[in-house]
């Protein structure tokens, strides 16, 4: 992560070119990173501008030794996970189930990947908002639990519990949704040679 | 750093390291054992660790698809300079109304709006639920004001009235449905001097009421008793108001004969006045007459709401 001291004084002042050159340099993979958590391109994108926002007007009220990166995840997390929990109330309310998956994310990758991607995805959106978000930076942003820290705003103890508490429950979900999966194949398979024949 | 390292013992009082030391491992994270955990693994070839370790190593492994997508995703729509105009249209907008009217003439993608409302389902659901909780709160309320001691007075809200007992204390049997009103309904004082009495009814008692009642006060203010117990902070029960003809009532719950304060005193909180009339030898029920001197204990201070300063 980024802590440039004299980058964080030029922000604090709101020099235009300080922004824009954050904006560059975070846009593309903050926008990346809402989108894996949210499930939803457009509303990543709506979210990653609404931190943008949020960042130029609080910024000059943060103290001098600023981690901006860990800051500017946590705002976006945070804005993440408020639309996750609103979205799971209101599917709760209508009973329907919220595992839809966003195909555009099932491009990004390798091609003989993609059933992973899938069911990854799905297995992340069963989790808590919060959980997911913890795995999403560390297996998706490579962040170290200090880090994970630092947006999260826990000790890298607690993080450290709570990636191996969200291993072990994405592992139950995701074992379940393989099994699903391949039932589903194997069903498949059966009525095409049924078909065939 | 991922903290401090924990190790676990097994029934045989060997010690592993915890699972989430396992996975920091896994993950490369930095840890101060390390060498430790290697040794563990891969010298003393744990069993119950290598199971977890490949277990971990496997679900890592999957997870790590994650970390290729974004070399995939890419977002063509965004622009350093469109973003920057936003940020700063949207951040220096004042008026609220008038921003969001703009923002949306303005925005070149469709917002999803309907994720960013609570739906109808939700809104309905939670009117619903306030007026269910409203409508047992007032059935609540009209049990206890039915059975307490209405007496024609501008009565303060029974919920003001709750210093001298603890919460969690059942009564005892000695203040049970026997209990005789020894404090029973006493006629308004003749004299025009603001004065307090004792006016529980057998209902209160048998409610564990100590139905204080003040006359000659000034209409309109808002009077607190003070509770008075040897050996602690004096106490100051909710102000309640004065009505015009200069009455007030107030009630404190006694659970217990310990709870009966010794010494019960009116403060007007408005003119922020005391007055030199003092309620003392109060009795209730059955129980033992309370004196200064700490003849029958009180109740616990942290009990007896505020404490004047």
């Amino acid at each position: 992560m980024v802590t440039d001291v004299q980058g964080v004084e030029r922000l604090r002042a709101q020099d235009a070119q300080a922004f824009r050159s954050l904006i560059e340099r975070l846009q593309q993979p903050l926008t990346g990173y809402l989108h894996r958590l949210v499930g939803d391109r457009e509303v990543a994108l709506d979210l990653a501008q609404d931190t943008f926002v949020q960042v130029y007007k609080e910024i000059g009220k943060t103290s001098e030794d600023l981690s901006v990166d860990a800051w500017i995840y946590r705002i976006a997390t945070n804005y993440g996970l408020r639309y996750l929990n609103r979205k799971h109330l209101k599917q709760f309310v209508r009973l329907g189930s919220r595992e839809n998956f966003d195909e555009s994310l099932a491009v990004a990758g390798p091609e003989d990947q993609t059933e992973t991607r899938i069911l990854v995805h799905q297995a992340l959106g069963k989790m808590k908002p919060k959980d997911a978000a913890v795995l999403q930076l560390h297996y998706g942003n490579g962040f170290t639990y200090e880090e994970i820290g630092q947006v999260v705003g826990m000790s890298s103890e607690a993080v450290r519990k709570r990636v191996v508490r969200g291993v072990e429950k994405f592992r139950k979900v995701y074992e379940e949704k393989q099994s699903t999966c391949e039932d589903e194949t194997y069903r498949k398979s059966i009525r095409d040679t049924q078909k065939e024949r | 750093m991922a903290g401090n390292t924990w190790w676990i013992s097994d029934k045989d009082g060997k010690k592993h390291p915890e699972d989430s030391i396992l996975l920091a491992y896994v993950r490369g994270q930095q840890l101060k054992d390390r060498l430790r955990i290697s040794r563990h693994i891969n010298v003393e070839q744990c069993q119950h660790c290598r199971y977890k370790y490949n277990e971990l190593v496997q679900v890592s492994v999957t997870l790590d698809v994650l970390g290729q997508m974004p070399l995939y995703q890419d977002y063509p729509e965004l622009s350093v300079d469109d973003t920057f105009t936003y940020v700063q249209r949207a951040a220096n907008k004042h008026n609220p109304l008038q921003g969001y009217l703009e923002w949306v003439g303005n925005r070149q993608r469709p917002r999803k709006s309907a994720m960013r409302l609570i739906s109808l389902p939700v809104a309905f659901g939670l009117a619903l639920f306030l007026v269910v909780l409203v409508v047992l709160a007032a059935q609540l309320s009209g049990v206890l004001r039915m059975s307490g001691p209405l007496q024609g007075h501008t009565s303060p809200s029974q919920s003001n009235s709750t210093a001298i007992i603890p919460h969690q204390t059942t009564p005892t049997p000695d203040l049970a449905l026997t209990a005789t009103a020894n404090a029973a309904l006493t006629s308004t004082p003749t004299g025009s001097k603001p004065d307090i009495k004792v006016c529980s009814t057998h209902a209160d008692i048998v409610q564990f009421r100590l139905v204080i009642c003040g006359y000659h006060f000034e209409p309109g203010h808002k009077v607190s008793l003070v509770v008075v117990s040897p050996g602690y902070e004096p106490a100051m029960q909710d102000p309640v108001m004065v009505n015009k003809q200069g009455k007030f009532q107030d009630t404190l719950y006694i659970s217990n004969c310990s709870n009966i304060p010794p010494y019960i005193f009116p403060y007007d909180v408005t003119s922020q006045k005391s007055y030199s009339t003092t309620l003392e030898n109060i009795s209730f029920a059955s129980c033992p007459v309370p004196t200064a001197t700490g003849g029958v204990a009180v109740a616990n201070p942290g009990l007896m709401g505020r404490s004047i300063e």
